[in-house]
């Protein structure tokens, strides 16, 4: 599903990345963790070509992130749910309405709409807040809706960066067991996190960045 | 497209109204001194099709013509297709224009034994499609026929009012293409700044797998409402000028009270703004990179 070969990312001189090899296959669930500014949302970021790899190939689902035509990355990143670190909820739009968004630019209708996003935020505990607007959410409650945003279209492939930072250890394991149901059901999962109880005696790959380079590779 | 976009697109309106406002002004403003060029412009063609009829040929004939030669060339002037009719004005009736036209010194007249002046044709033109080159063109062919002395005609003053027509139109045309220019870059502005104002949006929707046309539509729906509004503005403007201010205040100056305001073109002013709103949005959103 994800191939890393010799990836590097510098930004302005700084590298980011250095070198990363890794293989995550379809259907898999793995974690990738290090100290902040290791690299983490960056090697995410490579995957949703938000930025692009300055050595190195990256293939997703068969596609190479290189040579894709640039009319083809709205599918590519379809067949992905992000859960951005930075939220990136619309300040201006409801819980219900930036929970749609990632259906509305399908083109689903009205009612299908309705159904899968009630449905999501009821599974993220955020079914009555429908209707409020992101700014006046707790951070937890507004981490849910990413989450919610990032599953509503049941991707192929979930990318969740530090998806509990912001929530308690009750609704962290919460949210660990919604990403474990998902990845039951054929989705490959990728987080990035601090969080060790997300992993801790998961018996999964967790990989470990230092400065930019794969430091090892653990089962959790 | 679908209600989607339109509410999106709607969901900035008051938030943005001051750019809305504004560049709705700028392009009502724009629209109406067009439509005021484009009135002018139009009288203008108006005025040199219909120059033409304004004006007749005399044809001064040979003394001593036969009526038979007289018929003849009369039938062959009126067979030209530019000519509508042709009148005859024997020496006779020439003299007594003269006189009337001395009325108060006729006796300046008496003296004469014999009457000096020629017999003509007064010949007058049809009302559309002529051109002073083929005006020339007719009076060089009637000056060559058997009986004709010479011939008279406004030549040079009719030459004058065409090309005065033409700088009018040509200098009109420039100033319409000028304005059509600032109003589309009005819209171009407008919309290239409610973009850059939802940058973020705009990155977000990518970032989830949006096309370019999807973040697109709204975008131009907006370029789209200003060019109507403001269009409609020009036309509640451009009415109120034609038909009431001028048609009220107008009718002590005749060049204006009998100015032609086609109304078709009052009513396509929401149209034209729609098509430059459209035009302005699509050049300003460009292609959209991911
Ligand atoms: N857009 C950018 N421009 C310049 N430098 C950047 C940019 N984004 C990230 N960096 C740098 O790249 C390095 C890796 O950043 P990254 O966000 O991937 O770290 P991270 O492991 O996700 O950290 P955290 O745990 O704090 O989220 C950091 O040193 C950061 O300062
Ligand atoms: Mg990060």
């Amino acid at each position: 599903m994800i191939r890393f070969e010799n990836v590097s990312k510098i930004y302005d001189k700084h590298p980011a990345l250095k070198g990363i090899t890794f293989l995550a296959g379809k259907g898999e669930m793995l974690f990738i963790t290090g100290p902040s500014g290791a690299g983490k949302s960056t090697l995410l970021k490579l995957i949703y070509h938000a930025v692009e790899p300055d050595e190195g190939t990256i293939t997703i689902a068969g596609q190479g992130t290189s040579t894709i035509r640039a009319g083809q990355i709205p599918y590519l990143r379809r067949m992905i749910g992000v859960v951005f670190q930075d939220f990136r909820l619309l300040t201006r739009r409801t819980v219900f309405e930036n929970t749609a968004l990632a259906l509305r630019i399908r083109g689903l209708g009205d009612q299908e709409i309705k159904n899968s996003v009630m449905e999501t935020l009821k599974l993220v505990g955020l079914r009555h807040k429908s209707d409020v607007y992101p700014e006046s959410l707790s951070g937890g409650e507004q981490q849910r809706v990413v989450i919610a945003r990032a599953l509503v279209a049941e991707p192929m492939l979930l990318l969740a960066d530090e998806p509990t930072g912001n929530l308690d250890q009750d609704t962290s394991m919460e949210i660990l067991r919604i990403f474990k149901d998902i990845n039951a059901r054929g989705t490959t999962v990728l987080i990035a996190t601090h969080n060790t109880a997300l992993y801790a005696g998961s018996s999964k790959r967790v990989l470990r960045l230092e400065e930019g380079a794969l430091a090892r590779e653990d089962l959790g | 497209m679908s209600l989607y976009h339109a509410k999106s697109a709607l969901s900035g309106l008051w938030k943005e109204k001051w750019i809305y406002l504004l560049s709705t002004l700028s392009m009502a403003v724009g629209l109406f001194v067009m439509s005021v060029g484009f009135v002018a412009v139009y009288n203008m063609h108006i005025l040199a099709r219909e120059l033409p009829e304004k004006f007749s040929m005399t044809v001064y004939l040979k003394d001593g013509l036969s009526a038979d030669d007289m018929n003849r060339l009369k039938g062959a002037i009126g067979a030209d297709r530019l000519v509508s009719k042709v009148t005859y004005i024997s020496k006779d009736d020439a003299l007594d224009e003269l006189r009337k036209s001395l009325k108060g010194s006729e006796n300046l007249l008496d003296g004469l034994d014999n009457n000096p002046l020629p017999a003509s044709f007064e010949v007058k033109l049809k009302r559309k499609s002529v051109e002073p080159a083929s005006v020339g063109q007719l009076a060089k062919e009637i000056r060559s026929m058997q009986g004709v002395d010479d011939i008279q005609y406004g030549q040079e003053f009719l030459d004058q009012i065409q090309k005065i027509v033409r700088i009018v139109q040509t200098s009109g045309l420039t100033f319409l293409a000028a304005l059509l220019a600032g109003v589309l870059f009005v819209c171009y502005t407008s919309v290239k700044i409610l973009f850059y104002r939802k940058a973020d949006e705009v990155e977000t929707l990518k970032l989830l797998g949006a096309t370019g046309w999807f973040i697109r539509v709204p975008f131009l729906l907006e370029g789209v409402a200003i060019g109507v509004l403001g269009g409609a503005g020009a036309l509640a403007a451009s009415f109120a000028f034609f038909k009431v201010f001028i048609a009220r205040f107008g009718a002590s100056m005749p060049v204006l009270a009998n100015m032609a305001v086609p109304s078709v073109m009052l009513a396509a002013l929401p149209l034209a703004g729609l098509f430059i709103g459209f035009t302005g949005a699509l050049i300003a959103l460009g292609r959209i990179r991911f």
